[in-house]
């Protein structure tokens, strides 16, 4: 853990003191304030010093080694202060710093063992009456946003310098003001600078003056692995985002989710309406093609193999992206996909606070498709037929006879839903305990009938100090949630419910006369429609998550810190399954192939991670000299087992659902599981830094991982990283346009070990055979020893600024980096006439580099103030090497798992890209198709474009790379304002330059009537010779080529400008508030996705399938939703 | 001091960790075993032997089937259309299928016939499952050379990964293993197996008249082998083991053997379904892969069983109108009546791979181009006999006679195509005729590369050639 006890904090940059040097809600820094309180009473509170021109900054450093008590001061006006001659020996603290104060610009003030240093205010002569002219009192209170009262705030009139402090009900008095026009400036660190012109002309009182959290963030303390930093001090590239930010967007159940648009370089999309579906998110692009590339998650210090929606995000305190080589390589192995570390709010001392934050909304389709009515479709039929010499299915009268709209399947399937969330929190506690507890409720219901995510979250978060050595944190939270998924994953039919939607015909209807659902039959595997399948298929979920952790922090010497952690994570998860004969998929055929109804399956796993870690950190400043190192050594073991019932078919009842699968006529095959894997690490960093102004850090991480082969078990991974604070030089110490200035560069490796267990070893595995219509198991080799398996090395330059200007309203910081991975874990082709098809193997390189940035600027300061925050990112993939062939040349193409042959792997490209043929138009003769080397299509079919100009078209010679997936850039604009007790803000996220997959459009541009086209492709269908150029001839064979064969027609232009939030609120002002005893009320309604700029025709540009490697390539996911919500937050 | 001993209890475990931690991170699943600890007891030899079946049956149907003359227009799915119009590609996973799965196979086999010589079983027990596991790397072995040629031939099961790359043996040393196997299995094999599925020696003698009457036409054309094929098909039918059903129609729609079958591959009823329903069952508003082609339908004899039963020509759609023309050799009829989609119906019907008609067609054929059709007329004329739906009507489905030599060998391949469509013999008749010129005829210009020299061998999977240092197959162009 890293410490600074001098902590700088500038009085005119507008701090949060509050959360510095009062009880800190950070988990690090209640640590340095512990060791602080600790450390009080081990060093003499007397003061030696002598010299003639003795620095301030000097001075302070010295009694800080003395007393071991910190200062707390503002850069700034430090330097303003002259040196001083001193000469004392064993002098109280508080009389050597009378000493020190005589003359100085500042004064000193012993706080909670914090040495405060704070501008001197000049005193005024005592109050007189002149000439008749009455002098008038000023008085008023200073609150924070919230309506708490803010102690030792400054109050000081202009001009004059008038001034005073507010006491601990945030009170002031400011007596003896001649009458006049005045400023009243309020100050205090951490908040933004309050002015107000008024006019004294006779006594004021009850002035209310709420003070706004600063944006300035150069002195918030920043989480980084395995400690805090000032963010001054940090050299790596490392994001924050705040718990206002994470809870920004309403109707969000997940904390990646969360980070849309509000950090540089890292890239979120919401690939599917489904409530509490997993995010998709990359930071810095993809660095692995076969093993994840999902970040890791550390959540307040216990590493996590994966976080879904499982925590409230209402418990974040706050969150921060590691992002280069220099902050992730501590992180060793698990690093180079980037970090996520999540710190949950703990309590602070003072008397209990209750807090409620909760917000109930209700959410809709984004958006409707335009699709062909019932006469329209009956039309196409009758066409299809015409054309194609059949007969006509529908005559004039029936078509008359149909109601216009038919049945709109949309509307059928999708309906409104609500979405809602209560949070309820107590924290508060003594200097030596503190807690944070809270409860969380969060429903959201899916558009999709039976689709849902409900989640019950429990936080207990202590702070305990035991002795003045020792103090205890632990933090544990357990969450219960219940995820109804709709079918949507079925492609291209197989009940999927969106696909379905789409293409099932106006024409049928819901039910049968029977009265059972009717079955889409535009392909053979269509089952029941999708009003049926999303109403009666019951496929919940449940899970329940345990993660907490224990920390005991001991003291051994001053700036030595012994920190001994043990957590555990576990997951307990139940899968329930349960088809209904009302529905085809719940039907199957017993062994006499009759009919039998009802397929149950029940599953339960469980994993369990324990974490045991244990640092040392060392913290020590020589004259200008400050090292900050840590070390440690840690392990961790995880295992999953599980148990499924496997499928069980026939039911006399649906009453049982699957709660009695043993009565089943077709009984299940019970399957179990089990696997396991551990991980030991030493870890290091030494941070130096020379004066503030020069830092250097070298981090590294040995990692043993059991996933790897007997020989490759360890593997270092190191970093370094330089930086630069310019404006500390004296040549622009006094700038006035460069507030701070800071360069920084790093280089450093991370590793990926996400493959799963065992994979090295050689296995014999079970199969199945049937021998006189029984089961018998079989042995058989399935693969060999694969020991030289090692690990993923991700290697990345980084080279970054970061800049604050005009008193820091405006903040700029800019990174470039270019990332390699290496011995990518690659499942490689093996030659299958070996009898084994692919074997994981170390292969190949990708790159990644790419371009970032984030601008906050106060663009409106005063009654207005408008705050607005730019994230930007680009990044490029590139794939380097794929190995080379058994000829010893390069591969160049290769497909990928679930890629296929659709989205191969070609070298000098982004991963994955749609690979096939260009669709140039319709042929309008028979003899063009001829001619241009398709003899077996017709005027009327799509043309292909025959690249080479040879022969016919193959796909040998006509296949190009035809989608770019990946986009040029993506960004976030998040907008601030607030004006009296009105807050407005404006969330705006994007993306440029990507295509979207749109296998939709395999089906709904054709004309063969057996499925529902757009209403754009069915009016640009052909009609003969010149009619369209764009879409096929309505026929039984209409768009079979551009099904068969990836082609252009399924690639769309994904660019999009959304606006993801806006949400207008109202602050009732304690004041207003009194009757009630509450101390602030917020109110606010909100809008998520209420406006998307783009030109994609699916139903959403943030669309993307299952395979995390494929971005974009959208085959029927669940649609995405917009939603207005109205909630409050009330600290009582 | 106190301080000193603190650092110590905290890098005390550090240290000591260190050697530990290797063995720490030894691997110990649970849930699979390693080949070193496999073989345990005396029954996990034959669990191994069992382990090899796993890859049956071998055929695809898009290339073993549909794309022969028999069938028509498929629905589009993936990569069908493609095939359907002589276009395959080298990507498509269905060369992939046909390549890996015998060779899995073939794995399986070569590894636990490396174990069986020091394994501790009776010489009896060991010969036997050692006859088992030649007869099955025999059997893929003989797929893959039908349909790729010239193939890698590993006869060694692979020990690592770095050591995989054969490169492909002449097709007629090939054909000389598959014989030696197949020999050495019908030499080995007891005369009844354990459990229907496992093979028994006239299995082996089944299989080798097919290799010897494949040896005997194209591409190998050595036609010393027909009189071998003849003998080998005449030990099967003259062994009385096996008789033909008297109604084609109860050769099929069974789960386990019946009198005529030979070998079949079954599926366990209520739990498992035979893939073929999905390949040629309609359903309304969908046309499966296999469907009968026109002039096929019209092809028959009057009053053949093989049509009336075993094609459905205006069978009412459970959705109103009527399906496409259809094959119901494994069609469970109620499934279609009941609107139960293929991809949910589970019909257990076992898949022939040998049964007895097969070998009285292969001794017709082989009769034939020995002796020229005079003794050939009784063993085609079985399987005509049994199709006709009236047995005493001489006009249904009539016996042959007074035919030329040609006149016979292009009547038995007709009959072929009635007597075993769906049972992946067709594209394999068809090189081996040399006929693939048929497909051009029924498909003409819907074929977007023209019937060709090609044609003779299906395109090596991409990941063969990449990975092998091996030619790929005449492009199809």
């Amino acid at each position: 853990m890293e410490q600074h006890s001098i902590i700088k904090i500038p009085l005119s940059a507008k701090r949060r003191l509050r959360q510095i040097f009062l009880v800190m809600k950070l988990t690090a820094s209640l640590l340095l304030l512990t060791l602080l309180q600790v450390s009080a009473k081990t060093f003499s509170q007397s003061v030696t010093l002598k010299g003639q021109q003795l620095p301030v900054e000097q001075i302070f450093d010295r009694i800080k080694d003395q007393t071991g008590y910190a200062f707390v001061y503002d850069a700034a006006l430090v330097k303003k202060a002259h040196p001083v001659a001193l000469d004392i020996k064993n002098m109280p603290l508080a009389d050597a710093l009378n000493l020190i104060v005589k003359g100085q610009p500042f004064t000193c003030e012993i706080r909670n063992k914090i040495i405060v240093v704070k501008e001197a205010i000049t005193p005024k002569p005592a109050v007189v009456t002149t000439g008749g002219i009455i002098a008038s009192s000023i008085s008023g209170k200073v609150l924070d946003e919230k309506g708490n009262p803010v102690e030792n705030a400054t109050v000081t009139l202009l001009p004059g310098n008038k001034g005073t402090l507010s006491d601990a009900r945030g009170a002031f008095t400011i007596t003896g003001v001649t009458p006049g026009s005045y400023t009243l400036r309020v100050t205090f660190i951490g908040f933004t600078t309050y002015e107000q012109k008024i006019a004294v002309d006779k006594d004021l009182d009850n002035l209310q003056i709420t003070l706004k959290p600063s944006s300035s963030s150069l002195n918030d303390i920043v989480i980084v692995g395995y400690g805090a930093t000032k963010k001054s001090d940090l050299t790596g590239a490392v994001s924050s985002v705040t718990s206002d930010e994470i809870t920004q967007v309403n109707a969000v159940s997940n904390v990646s989710q969360a980070l849309q648009g509000h950090v540089a370089g890292v890239q979120v999309n919401q690939a599917s309406g489904q409530p509490g579906e997993f995010m998709r998110i990359k930071i810095r692009g993809t660095t692995s093609i076969g093993a994840s590339s999902n970040p890791l998650y550390v959540v307040d210090g216990l590493p996590l193999d994966n976080l879904t929606a499982q925590l409230n995000p209402d418990d974040i305190e706050r969150l921060e992206v590691l992002k280069d080589a220099s902050a992730t390589a501590i992180y060793g192995s698990r690093g180079a996909n980037g970090v996520i570390l999540i710190t949950t709010k703990r309590g602070k001392s003072g008397k209990a606070r209750v807090a409620y934050s909760g917000y109930y909304g209700v959410q809709q389709l984004r958006k409707k498709i335009d699709l062909i009515n019932a006469r329209e479709f009956a039309t196409l039929q009758n066409e299809v037929a015409k054309n194609d010499g059949t007969a006509i299915p529908w005559t004039d009268a029936q078509i008359d006879s149909l109601s216009t709209k038919g049945n709109d399947w949309q509307d059928l399937v999708y309906r409104k839903a609500p979405v809602q969330d209560h949070n309820i929190s107590i924290s508060g506690g003594s200097e030596t305990t503190k807690y944070f507890t809270s409860f969380g409720y969060f429903n959201q219901d899916g558009i999709i009938e039976n689709s849902s995510f409900r989640r019950f979250s429990f936080r207990t978060n202590l702070d305990q100090t035991i002795s003045e050595h020792f103090n205890v944190t632990s933090s544990l939270s357990l969450q219960q949630s219940k995820y109804q998924q709709a079918q949507y994953q079925g492609a291209e039919g197989g009940g999927g419910v969106p696909w379905t939607t789409m293409v099932i015909p106006p024409t049928q209807p819901v039910y049968n006369p029977d009265g059972s659902y009717t079955r889409f039959t535009g392909v053979p595997w269509g089952e029941s429609n999708p009003v049926g399948i999303s109403r009666e298929l019951y496929q919940p979920s449940n899970a329940t998550r345990i993660i907490g952790n224990v920390a005991l922090n001991y003291k051994i010497i001053p700036g030595l810190l012994l920190k001994l952690s043990a957590g555990i994570d576990k997951n307990d998860d139940k899968n329930d399954y349960y088809a209904p004969g009302s529905i085809t998929i719940g039907r199957g055929t017993d062994k006499d192939g009759n009919p039998i109804s009802g397929v149950a399956s029940k599953s339960y796993s469980n994993s369990l991670t324990f974490i045991n870690e244990n640092t040392l950190s060392y913290n020590k400043t020589f004259g200008h000299h400050n090292i900050d190192a840590v070390g440690g050594i840690t392990y961790q073991q995880s295992s999953t087992d599980g148990l499924e019932s496997g499928t069980a078919t026939g039911f006399i009842t649906d009453l049982y659902k699957n709660n009695n699968i043993g009565a089943a006529v077709v009984p299940a095959q019970p399957g179990t599981g089990y696997s396991d894997y551990k991980l030991i690490s030493y870890l290091g960093r030494i941070n130096y830094n020379y004066k503030g102004k020069y830092y250097a850090t070298v981090t590294g991480r040995y990692d043993g991982s059991s996933k790897f082969g007997n020989d490759n078990k360890f593997a270092f991974f190191p970093s370094a990283a330089l930086s630069w604070n310019v404006s500390q030089e004296e040549f622009l110490k006094n700038s006035p346009d460069i507030t701070n200035l800071k360069l920084r560069l790093s280089y450093g490796a991370a590793g990926n070990q996400a493959i799963n267990p065992y994979q090295t070893l050689p296995t014999m595995s079970a199969n199945t055979v049937v021998f006189n219509n029984a089961q018998y198991n079989g042995f058989t080799p399935s693969s060999l020893d694969n020991s030289g398996l090692k690990w993923e090395t991700t290697r990345q330059f980084d080279a970054g600024f970061d800049l604050g200007l005009f008193k820091d309203r405006v903040l700029i910081s800019a990174d470039y980096y270019d990332k390699r991975t290496n011995d990518l874990l690659l499942s490689v082709s093996l030659p299958s006439s070996s009898g084994y098809s692919s074997v994981i193997q170390n292969v190949g390189k990708i790159q990644n580099k790419g371009f970032e940035f984030q601008v906050n600027t106060q663009n409106l300061q005063g009654a207005l103030t408008w705050e607005s925050t730019l994230t930007f990112t680009s990044n490029r993939t590139k794939v380097l090497d794929l190995g080379k062939d058994a000829q010893g040349n390069p591969i160049t193409y290769k497909e990928i798992g679930a890629g296929g042959n659709w989205f191969p792997t070609i070298v000098g490209q982004s991963m994955m890209q749609l690979y096939g043929y260009t669709v140039t138009g319709v042929y309008q003769t028979d003899q063009e198709a001829i001619d241009n080397g398709e003899p077996s299509k017709h005027a009327g079919d799509y043309k292909f474009k025959n690249w080479d100009g040879k022969g016919t078209v193959n796909d040998q010679d006509d296949r190009t790379t035809i989608s770019h997936l990946e986009p040029k850039f993506t960004f976030g604009f998040n907008n601030n304002f607030s004006y009296k007790n009105f807050d407005l803000s404006i969330l705006l996220v994007g993306s440029y330059g990507n295509d979207i997959v749109n296998e939709f459009r395999k089906y709904n541009i054709t004309m063969n009537g057996k499925w529902t086209p757009t209403q754009a492709a069915y009016d640009s269908r052909w009609k003969g010779a010149g009619s369209s150029n764009s879409i096929d001839k309505p026929s039984a064979t209409s768009g079979n080529s551009i099904r068969d064969y990836a082609n252009t027609l399924w690639v769309e232009d994904g660019s999009y400008l959304r606006l993801r939030d806006i949400t207008l609120g109202y602050t009732f002002s304690a004041k207003q508030l009194s009757f009630a005893k509450l101390s602030a009320i917020r109110v606010y309604v909100s809008a998520q996705n209420w406006l998307t700029l783009t030109s994609y025709s699916g139903y959403d540009p943030e669309v993307s399938w299952a395979i995390p490697t494929v971005n974009g390539w959208d085959r029927g996911n669940y649609p995405s939703t917009k939603s207005i919500t109205v909630g409050a937050k009330v600290n009582f | 001091m106190k301080y000193c001993l603190l650092l110590l209890i905290c890098i005390c475990p550090a240290i000591l960790l260190l050697p530990a931690c290797k063995k720490a991170l030894q691997e110990n699943p649970r849930s699979s075993i390693s080949p070193d600890t496999y073989f345990t007891n005396p029954e996990s030899y034959e669990s191994a032997v069992i382990g090899v079946y796993g890859g049956l049956p071998l055929n695809v149907v898009e290339l073993n089937e549909m794309f022969s003359d028999i069938y028509g227009t498929p629905q589009p799915a993936e990569q069908v259309l493609p095939i359907y119009q002589n276009q395959p590609s080298a990507n498509f996973y269905t060369s992939g299928t046909a390549w890996s799965v015998p060779y899995s196979i073939i794995k399986n086999a070569n590894f636990i016939l490396e174990k069986l010589p020091a394994a501790p079983l009776s010489d009896g027990k060991k010969t036997q499952l050692t006859a088992e596991a030649r007869f099955l790397r025999g059997y893929a072995f003989f797929y893959l050379v039908q349909m790729f040629g010239d193939v890698p031939m590993p006869l060694k099961a692979a020990t690592s990964y770095q050591d995989v790359q054969l490169p492909r043996a002449p097709q007629a040393g090939v054909y000389d293993q598959v014989i030696s196997d197949l020999t050495f299995a019908e030499t080995n094999l007891p005369d009844a197996a354990a459990q229907q599925g496992r093979v028994y020696k006239l299995v082996a003698t089944a299989m080798l008249a097919k290799v010897y009457l494949t040896m005997a036409g194209n591409p190998l054309k050595k036609t010393e082998n027909y009189a071998k094929a003849r003998d080998k098909a005449l030990a099967v039918i003259t062994s009385n083991k096996f008789t033909l059903k008297d109604n084609y129609a109860d050769v099929f729609h069974n789960v386990a053997y019946t009198t005529e079958s030979i070998w079949e591959k079954q599926y366990i009823p209520g739990r498992q379904g035979n893939p073929m329903l999905g390949a040629v069952c309609p359903s309304p508003g969908y046309q499966p892969i296999l469907l009968p082609a026109p002039w096929f339908i019209n092809s028959y004899a009057p009053g053949d069983q093989r049509k009336v039963w075993g094609i459905k020509i205006n069978y009412p759609s459970p959705g109103g109108g009527t399906l496409p023309a259809f094959f119901t050799k494994f069609v469970d009829l109620a499934v279609v009546d009941q609107n139960i989609g293929p991809s949910t119906a589970k019909v257990p019907y076992a898949f022939p791979i040998l049964r007895l008609a097969d070998m009285y067609l292969v001794a017709a054929e082989a009769e034939n181009e020995v002796n020229g059709p005079a003794l050939a007329y009784q063993y085609v004329n079985k399987i005509r006999w049994r199709a006709r739906i009236n047995k005493n009507s001489n006009t249904d489905v009539p016996d042959l006679k007074n035919l030329s030599k040609d006149q016979f060998r292009d009547a038995v391949i007709l009959e072929r195509k009635w007597e075993l469509s769906n049972e992946s013999s067709a594209w394999f008749d068809l090189k081996r005729t040399n006929t693939f010129q048929r497909i051009q005829t029924v498909r003409g210009n819907s074929l977007s590369v023209p019937i060709g020299a090609y044609n003779q061998t299906w395109l090596i999977p991409t990941q063969e050639i990449t990975n092998n240092n091996i030619q790929q197959n005449p492009q199809y162009q």
